[in-house]
């Protein structure tokens, strides 16, 4: 570990000392934060899973799911036509 | 092993009666650490649109998905990665350039990827991205 100074624009200050407290309760913890950061870090890897499934309310098969995504494309470029 | 969640994996999981339910659930539970590049996640977010859940639902859905993984933003080399592979494969489009995306962000990350979707399995294989087996 190194310790150094850094000056940071005020509202990436600001971003960082909210994150802080969020987290941790306090801004003593901004070095950590900023370390995981840096290095993309999440706190959320899915080990503790919350997504609750629920019905559609009729079967859907993987091809129609497939489709679905790529329609996505032909929405976002509908311009070029 | 880092895993990357592909959408088709994502909406499989999250509908009790899509085909792929048990499998995906079967492999969600089995990911040690899971990511999302930010391409799914809007993917997802159009899907269940299209399904036509309730607005408040998606954002249901969505929220409890990013409580649940954290999101990699797509980066500059990352776009640089896809434009080069889609112009290598001599495809006559981009239609496919999210999945190019995902696939940059496996590699660049070493990540393997969890998918449902067959063109993407073959994309992976295509570009020595590892395929997550449930």
């Amino acid at each position: 570990m190194v310790k150094t100074t850094i000056i940071l624009e005020d509202a990436l200050y600001r971003q960082l000392v909210d994150e802080s407290v969020r987290e941790y309760g306090s801004t003593r913890k901004l070095s950590l934060l900023i370390n995981s950061k840096l290095k993309g870090e999440s706190k959320n890897t899915g080990r503790k899973i919350h997504i609750k499934p629920i019905k559609l309310g009729r079967r859907i098969t993987e091809k129609e799911i497939e489709e679905t995504i790529g329609e996505g494309w032909t929405e976002g470029t509908k311009w070029r036509a | 092993m880092e895993s990357l969640i592909d959408t088709s994996v994502l909406v499989d999981y999250i509908l009790l009666d899509s085909e792929f339910h048990q499998r995906a659930e079967t492999g969600i539970k089995k990911i040690e650490r899971g990511f999302l590049p930010s391409v799914v996640v809007e993917e997802l977010a159009y899907v269940l649109d299209r399904l036509k859940l309730s607005k408040e639902m998606v954002n249901e859905k969505i929220e409890e998905v990013l409580d649940t993984y954290g999101v990699i933003g797509i980066t500059s080399a990352n776009l640089q990665t896809a434009c080069k592979m889609v112009m290598k494969e001599n495809s006559i489009s981009f239609k496919r350039f999210n999945d190019k995306l995902i696939l940059a962000v496996a590699k660049e990350r070493s990540m393997q990827l969890f998918t449902f979707d067959r063109d993407l399995i073959k994309e992976c294989e295509a570009n020595g991205v590892r395929i997550f087996q449930e």
